[in-house]
């Protein structure tokens, strides 16, 4: 397996750069959804992604993804039965499940194993998709093509992070903990609005159209496919260092403050453009610290909350069908406005 | 040989403007063989005939005499795609035995999707993610890397598209990067083509360098036609490279640039505004390697040795002049090109549409059950066994209880164990067909009294598309002006794409209202063709004045649209007429009558209203 291509040399797109670090250093964001043009990089970004992240301890055979101190229920290597020493523990690349858009319904839950039902009579249990992206990511290239009771489920599992299989005489529950990640292209269909504010955060990226960048990414994708294993040597220095950014804002996540005033103000925003519901601001919230977190600092400011609220608020919107606009703008606005009467409020 | 004489004159009467169209598919064979999967595939645009079987034949010979060939069968369901559980050899084996998908077995290999316009979308984005990935994970197995069927293969989709309305899946398009239409090629062109030409081995296009300027004017050229996306970018680099290395140089000349222009986005200057006599002659005047490549940042466009500086200028210039006449649309190939790709996107459907037949025998698997469907459904053995599965060992020791009770030998218990199953174990999948509504407006944007409507017509419009979002249908619209009707807004439900089409249409001009109805027939009945229910609402003022052939002419117009009318009705499709006139017309009236539709006299349409009277129609048109 050659390697993939390196997080750090994607050209522009710095909104799904961020966001996906965002959704990696916090996965109770819920997930990012990637929207726009063809031929932009999402697949390459998320594929990227997972490389550079740290390593991930698990047993050997372990189809769970079980953290080794605390092992699943379910899981036959973690707890052996008869007192026998599990498995030793190995360092696995963080999972990165790719979602076909074939698959069915047991193969994302997991079903009865078939081939132990048939041959030895035991009724067992196959994981499925969700188990293998615990504690990773999954990936749904084409989102808005996939079966709507798939996307339910997947969306389901991902807010709760258990897996619950009640099918053919099984009954498990399993961790599922993965940040999901979608993506697609808006104009051939659109996801259904229940589902778009599932996704913590949400991504519009657009062709680039500097010829300069342009050149670029063709320039560094040749490098990259004359020789994958120099050019991966190359851009390594870069990956590493956001990989400790990452590691680092993981660490000091839950230590990140936000003032009350700041948080006062993301309730006013939130209200003035009208979201329904508490999950924008919550959203908002954690995805403040996560970039406070980034950028090395132990408290979030307004800057963050306006740079931020796009991403995050921008499918939550009602959307107004004949509306032109677009709803990026209405949030800058939106943003401009709390900030300047918070301004005349302090002076 | 007698006759060779005739066919010289004949050759000299066929317009002899621009490059030969059979020697370009075949400079595309020759770099699809050499460019492998950095081009991606070829986008065949031709019907069945002659000439397709010949250019196919001449693929085979070049890309992979000995190699997989697969080809992926019309309407494939995605698990004969990914691959799917051997159920044979599962019964034999006593275990699960999976089998290769078509993905994995054109490893190495080509993938040729014949009528590919007719390809799902999931279905083409799942051949896109292998081709993207190149791997692809078989039913029934784990998601581990190792696990993983490999696949590497070029794609070669045919288009059979019959009209504008047909279009291959965007997500599969963008991946081809070679486009080669043999519409145009006459049977009498096609020259005995001598695969070992290109047999000699496959030149590495790594090795061909490129200058930053000539990659500029790429991007420049293929946003200004439309495909501003990367990958048409990358593709047109590769496929530049790779005809520079097959005619043996190190770097890419614009000779290359122009022929991968006219490969990948088939653009071409007209005959007046050609440079030079053929493109489609690799260019090899320049046989010497172009050496010395140090002189780059010098104003000049870089790496041009001295001797071939006037070739270089000449090409530029052409380079040049392509990205002027892309700019101001004065091209061939353009017009077809660039809303093709917009509207390739369109024909998806996803989630839950309007009305959904149940029990169908076609359509999406949603559920197994216990009866069967239709009388000669066949079972789903994957639920069957699966049912059957937990029975097993009861099952075996009732038979085994059964023997020694009777002292006889049951046929099925032999030596090999094998699932016993019983009638109340077979499992039928239910599919579902979803049938969404289509509301095609037909709308009279001449300048006799429409003008004033237009507007109240879009506007009515952009309601129902914001009902239909609501309600999962569809919506598409036909102008026509002038001498002939245009398709505005082919069926979508893309709220960002309807307003994009709808933001700009232009009103003024005579009234060729039956070329109107003609475009509108034909969408319904395509519409229909794939499965979703049109309904036709035709807004005019009745007083068509121009005939099919765009002359002006009303006793014909007359006459051809009473024939078109019937042909409506007989075709029974729904239909609603409405007079947007200011007073109320004989001719409307006829027309409706004609055509069996529902007429409606709106004398002061409003948005609102209208969209509730086609609401309403669209309502009862549900199955």
């Amino acid at each position: 397996m050659s390697k993939p291509f390196p997080f750090s040399a994607i050209v522009a797109q710095e909104d799904m750069k961020r966001a996906l670090l965002m959704a990696a250093v916090e996965p109770l964001l819920g997930g990012v959804l990637i929207f726009g043009d063809r031929g932009t990089g999402k697949s390459t970004a998320v594929r990227a992604l997972a490389d550079l992240l740290p390593k991930i301890e698990v047993r050997s055979g372990c189809r769970f993804n079980c953290v080794p101190s605390e092992p699943q229920e379910h899981c036959p290597v973690c707890n052996r039965k008869d007192g026998e020493k599990p498995a030793k523990s190995v360092k696995i690349r963080t999972p990165m499940v790719d979602l076909p858009l074939g698959a069915t319904e047991d193969r994302i839950c997991g079903a009865l194993d078939l081939e132990k039902a048939l041959v030895a009579g035991e009724k067992d249990f196959e994981p499925g998709l969700l188990a293998a992206a615990n504690r990773g990511f999954l990936y749904i290239d084409e989102v808005n093509l996939l079966e709507d009771h798939l996307v339910d489920l997947l969306l389901d599992a991902a807010a709760s992070g258990v897996n619950v299989v009640e099918r053919e005489g099984l009954s498990i529950r399993h961790a599922a903990r993965f940040t999901l990640v979608g993506s697609g292209n808006p104009e051939e269909g659109d996801l259904r609005p229940q589902l778009l504010d599932r996704f913590g955060l949400s991504v519009e990226i657009r062709t680039i159209v500097d010829l300069g960048q342009r050149i670029e990414v063709i320039r560094r994708r040749d490098a990259y496919e004359a020789d994958p294993d120099a050019f991966f040597e190359r851009w390594s220095r870069k990956d590493a260092a956001i990989r400790n950014n990452v590691v680092k804002a993981r660490r000091i996540l839950r230590q990140v403050e936000i003032p009350d005033h700041v948080l006062a103000r993301m309730s006013q925003l939130c209200m003035s453009l009208g979201i329904d519901g508490m999950r924008g601001e919550l959203t908002l919230m954690r995805a403040c610290r996560a970039a406070a977190a980034l950028a090395g600092r132990l408290e979030v400011t307004w800057d963050d909350v306006s740079d931020i609220s796009p991403l995050v608020l921008c499918h939550r919107l009602r959307r107004d069908p004949l509306d032109d606009a677009g709803s990026a703008p209405r949030i800058e606005r939106a943003v401009a406005a709390v900030g300047a009467e918070v301004l005349v409020g302090h002076g | 040989m007698d006759d060779l004489g005739a066919l010289l004159d004949f050759e000299a009467v066929l317009p002899s403007a621009g490059p030969d169209p059979w020697r370009d598919a075949l400079l595309a064979a020759r770099i699809l063989r050499a460019g492998g999967k950095s081009v991606g595939g070829l986008w065949l645009k031709a019907r069945a005939g002659g000439v397709r079987d010949a250019y196919l034949e001449y693929l085979r010979a070049a890309l992979s005499p000995d190699e997989n060939w697969v080809r992926v069968p019309t309407a494939v369901p995605l698990s004969a795609l990914t691959g799917s559980i051997d159920i044979a050899a599962t019964a034999v084996a006593g275990r699960l035995v999976s089998q290769a998908g078509l993905l994995a077995r054109a490893h190495h290999g080509v993938l040729l999707v014949p009528m590919a316009e007719r390809l799902e979308p999931s279905a083409a984005a799942l051949i896109g993610n292998a081709m993207d990935t190149r791997k692809s994970t078989r039913v029934g197995r784990s998601d581990r890397e190792a696990e993983c069927d490999p696949t590497e293969f070029t794609v070669i989709a045919i288009d059979e598209s019959a009209g504008p309305e047909e279009r291959l899946p965007a997500a599969l398009a963008e991946r081809l990067g070679l486009v080669v239409d043999l519409n145009a090629v006459f049977w009498s062109r096609i020259s005995a083509a001598d695969p070992e030409q290109c047999a000699a081995g496959r030149p590495n296009h790594l090795k061909v360098t490129i200058a930053d300027d000539m990659v500029r004017l790429l991007s420049a050229i293929a946003g200004a036609s439309g495909a501003a996306s990367l990958r048409t970018l990358q593709h047109l680099v590769s496929v530049c490279r790779t005809g520079a290395a097959l005619s043996g140089r190190t770097h890419a000349s614009e000779e290359d640039a122009l022929t991968a222009l006219r490969l990948c986005l088939g653009l071409t200057l007209g005959p007046q505004q050609q440079p030079g006599p053929d493109h489609a002659e690799t260019p090899s005047q320049e046989g010497s390697p172009q050496g010395s490549s140090d002189n780059e940042n010098d104003g000049e466009p870089p790496r041009r040795s001295p001797d071939s500086a006037e070739d270089g200028e000449r090409a530029l210039n052409a380079l040049a002049a392509l990205l002027a006449a892309v700019e101001a649309g004065t091209i061939d190939g353009l017009p077809d090109f660039t809303p093709g790709r917009a509207k390739a996107s369109i024909r998806a459907r996803s989630g839950q549409s309007g009305a959904a037949r149940k029990n169908t025998r076609r359509g999406r698997p949603v559920s197994v059950a216990r009866s069967a469907p239709y009388p000669d459904a066949r079972p789903n053995v994957i639920a069957t066994l699966r049912a059957a599965a937990p029975w097993q060992l009861i099952r075996m020791q009732k038979r085994k209880d059964l023997e020694s009770k009777l002292g006889v030998t049951l046929p099925a218990a032999a030596k090999r164990r094998r699932p016993l199953i019983t009638r109340d174990d077979y499992r039928y999948q239910r599919l579902r067909h979803e049938t969404p509504s289509t509301a095609i407006f037909v709308v009279d944007a001449s300048g006799s009294t429409a003008l004033e409507r237009l507007g109240e017509t879009k506007g009515a419009i952009e309601q129902l598309l914001a009902r239909c979002y609501v309600r999962r249908d569809e919506v598409a619209m036909i102008a026509f002006r002038g001498t002939a009707a245009e398709t505005v807004l082919p069926p979508t439900r893309s709220l960002v794409m309807a307003k994009r089409k709808l933001a700009d249409l232009p009103g003024g001009g005579p009234t060729p209202l039956v070329a109107g109805l003609v475009r509108g027939l034909e969408m319904a009945l395509g519409l229909r063709r794939q499965g979703s229910t049109p309904i036709l609402v035709l807004l005019t003022d009745g007083r068509g004045n121009i005939a099919l052939d765009g002359t002006p002419n009303r006793a014909l117009a007359a006459e051809q649209l009473v024939g078109m009318a019937s042909r409506c009705r007989s075709e029974a499709i729904r239909s609603i007429c409405i007079d947007i006139a200011r007073r109320r017309r004989e001719a409307v009236t006829g027309l409706a009558q004609a055509m069996g539709a529902d007429l409606h006299f709106l004398r002061h349409a409003d948005a609102r209203q209208m969209s509730d009277v086609i609401n309403t129609s669209l309502e009862e048109a549900r199955p």
